[in-house]
């Protein structure tokens, strides 16, 4: 177990609510999450179970109004972000905290050059000229293979992994020591996917760099993350090392969720999935939140909240199951 | 950029030649006759005859443009029928009035809609929000004409401050400007609202906020650029309003200007006169889009990049590289 001292990210009962005209929006409820220097924590869930949001969270990005953000704790770097001021707040964006947002064709400023935007990250934390900051930010095109000749063309004038680099460029332009990544990958075929994760470990190792991916591509979890939290409805449903999670799934959803992975060694005609939706964050159901998609429930699923319960030393699964409440039920791997 | 600036002057002809073609036999074959209305309803055969032949209307309508047109390209506007005056004299002294008028109503405007919306979309769905959205609809549903009305009335009439009168000194220019912004501001400014309400959306102003970027840097370098650009388009298709509203302010507030001149023509079917009136507002209209277009160009990059010459293009990027290393 590590020792609180080394957690650089330590959220604790992370909620944000979004207070429209038609109902509160429950987003992310009770999140916890903590990383170590240099870890790499994969955040996995389909769309919609309030992964963006939790990262939009820890960055302070939550639009307020409507959206509210409470927590127990969010530490980093042993500084309780909860207390900066939107000032100090700004220091530590682009900074010791950036962020690579999904899509590389809408996050680039499309009437600023590349280097532009890059230095303009530089120069917002580090006191440094213009014409010093363009000279870093175009070393920082090189970091990402972004030969200096095309240093100053617009965005348009890139390719969408080009563009994707440029984004890492700037998140990674003031050597962050946590960076949140939401599925850089995502808008990106599948060549340039691998080029892009290949760039990001190298700089893993580099620059020992904290990473959270968010992403709900399994397989870029097992490439690059040393530890998984599989997100449903806002919460955590299951957490534990790489190790943990892919041999050992103890969550009915994150079962599915492997289920549902084609198996190159089986000879199956259809792969099993999931039934339903994921619920309307505005209108979650009461109880395990998973309860009308999970093949084990039982009444008692919609009556009482699961706990968040050690199944093995670091391994967590938000399940009644582990809690005795269904006798009889095992998670069985993989079906 | 100058080749393309040249392709559209030259793309103005065309239009000035549909333009003069349509109001040339507009006025011609509305009913009236122009040699009677100059010389008066009893003027004799003899002296109708000799305006007429003088003025060259005793030739079929088709021959008077081919004339008037000759004339034109010969770098002359003719002589009113009315005045006797030569036109370009005419409109010399008259042209800059309502250019101060239009482009400085169309500048004036800008200048305190811009800003103002930008503020309104910082504090959307304040009180000052809303109040703005029932005073915007308010000042663009006020007619022009009577709000010049009012507008001398209380500062001229009863303060006393400004003149209503003529065009002669900057005090003059207040009271035409702001009658004819007024009703712009309220509708303009809510524009830029919505503009930089749906840039401030984009995932770009997200990632500058990630990154760090200040409020103001945020909203200024960020959302107000971006936003700027379909504002432009905007701009460039009110330029023909600005004129057309440059008619009615004119006759409000006693302006010797081009307005007044080519309406009180119309009213004496004085061909030339029209016809100077409309030509050079279609120039300047037109030149005023093809500023609005190289604004466009001059904001959005990927504009820019369809106007440079490719070869120029890669010249200038080798320079801007050496300057970095």
């Amino acid at each position: 177990m590590e020792n609180d001292r080394d957690k650089l990210l330590d959220v604790q009962d992370l909620t944000v609510r979004f207070y429209t005209d038609d109902g509160v929006v429950h987003a992310v409820n009770g999140v916890s999450l903590s990383l170590a220097e240099g870890e790499t924590l994969g955040l996995v869930g389909e769309t919609g179970a309030g992964k963006t949001t939790t990262a939009l969270a820890i960055l302070g990005l939550v639009p307020s109004p409507p959206g509210k953000t409470e927590s127990s704790a969010t530490i980093f770097d042993r500084q309780d972000l909860r207390l900066l001021k939107e000032s100090e707040y700004r220091k530590v964006r682009g900074n010791k905290i950036s962020m690579i947002f999904q899509d590389p064709m809408t996050s680039l400023n499309p009437t600023m050059t590349v280097t532009e935007q890059i230095a303009e990250a530089i120069r917002n934390h580090r006191n440094i000229t213009r014409q010093e900051a363009k000279v870093e930010a175009v070393k920082m095109l090189e970091t990402v293979r972004i030969p200096a000749d095309r240093a100053f063309e617009y965005p348009h004038q890139f390719s969408g992994g080009m563009k994707q680099r440029v984004v890492i460029a700037i998140a990674l332009a003031c050597n962050p020591k946590l960076l949140i990544a939401d599925e850089p990958t995502t808008a990106l075929d599948v060549t340039i996917q691998a080029q892009v994760l290949e760039l990001m470990k190298e700089l893993k190792n580099k620059l020992n760099t904290a990473i959270v991916m968010i992403t709900h591509d399994l397989g870029i979890v097992s490439e690059i993350c040393d530890k998984v939290a599989i997100m449903y409805a806002g919460e955590i449903v299951e957490s534990g090392s790489l190790e943990q999670i892919y041999d050992n799934p103890r969550h009915p959803y994150t079962n599915g969720l492997f289920g549902s992975l084609p198996d190159i060694e089986k000879d199956v005609e259809f792969l099993s999935s999931i039934e339903g939706m994921m619920p309307d964050p505005a209108d979650l159901p009461v109880g395990c939140k998973f309860h009308p998609r999970c093949k084990y429930a039982r009444p008692v699923c919609s009556e009482q909240i699961p706990n968040n319960n050690e199944i093995e030393p670091g391994h967590f699964a938000r399940c009644l199951i582990y809690e005795g409440k269904l006798p009889g039920q095992e998670v069985k791997k993989y079906v | 950029m100058i080749r393309y600036i040249f392709k559209r002057l030259l793309q103005m002809i065309p239009i000035l030649i549909a333009v003069s073609i349509i109001v040339f036999f507009m006025v011609g074959l509305s009913p009236g006759d122009p040699a009677k209305i100059a010389l008066g309803m009893n003027a004799k055969e003899e002296t109708v005859a000799a305006f007429k032949a003088e003025y060259g209307l005793d030739q079929p309508l088709g021959m008077q443009y081919l004339n008037y047109m000759g004339g034109l390209l010969r770098g002359s506007l003719g002589k009113s029928y009315t005045t006797k005056q030569y036109v370009a004299n005419m409109i010399a002294v008259r042209l800059m009035a309502t250019v101060i008028i239009a482009f400085g109503s169309l500048i004036l405007t800008y200048l305190i809609a811009i800003p103002l919306g930008v503020l309104l979309a910082v504090k959307q769905n304040s009180w000052f929000d809303n109040i703005s959205r029932v005073l915007a609809l308010m000042m663009s549903s006020m007619p022009s004409f009577w709000l010049g009305l009012l507008l001398i009335l209380l500062f001229s009439v009863k303060l006393g401050l400004l003149p209503s009168n003529g065009f002669d000194t900057p005090a003059h220019w207040i009271l035409p400007l702001c009658c004819s912004c007024f009703g712009s501001w309220g509708g303009s400014s809510r524009y830029i609202r919505n503009m930089v309400l749906e840039t401030i959306r984009q995932d770009y102003i997200r990632m500058a906020r990630a990154k760090g970027c200040p409020e103001r840097v945020v909203l200024f370098r960020h959302a107000l650029r971006n936003a700027l650009m379909p504002l432009i388009t905007s701009i460039g298709m009110n330029i023909g309003t600005f004129f057309g509203g440059s008619v009615i302010l004119e006759q409000l507030f006693g302006i010797n200007g081009m307005g007044k001149m080519t309406l009180d023509a119309l009213r004496q079917k004085d061909v030339p006169t029209i016809m100077a009136g409309v030509l050079i507002s279609t120039v300047l209209i037109a030149v005023g889009n093809l500023l609005a277009d190289l604004c466009y160009g001059l904001v959005d990059p990927r504009i820019r990049s369809i106007y440079s010459h490719p070869r120029k293009r890669k010249l200038k990027k080798e320079v801007a590289v050496s300057g970095a290393n």
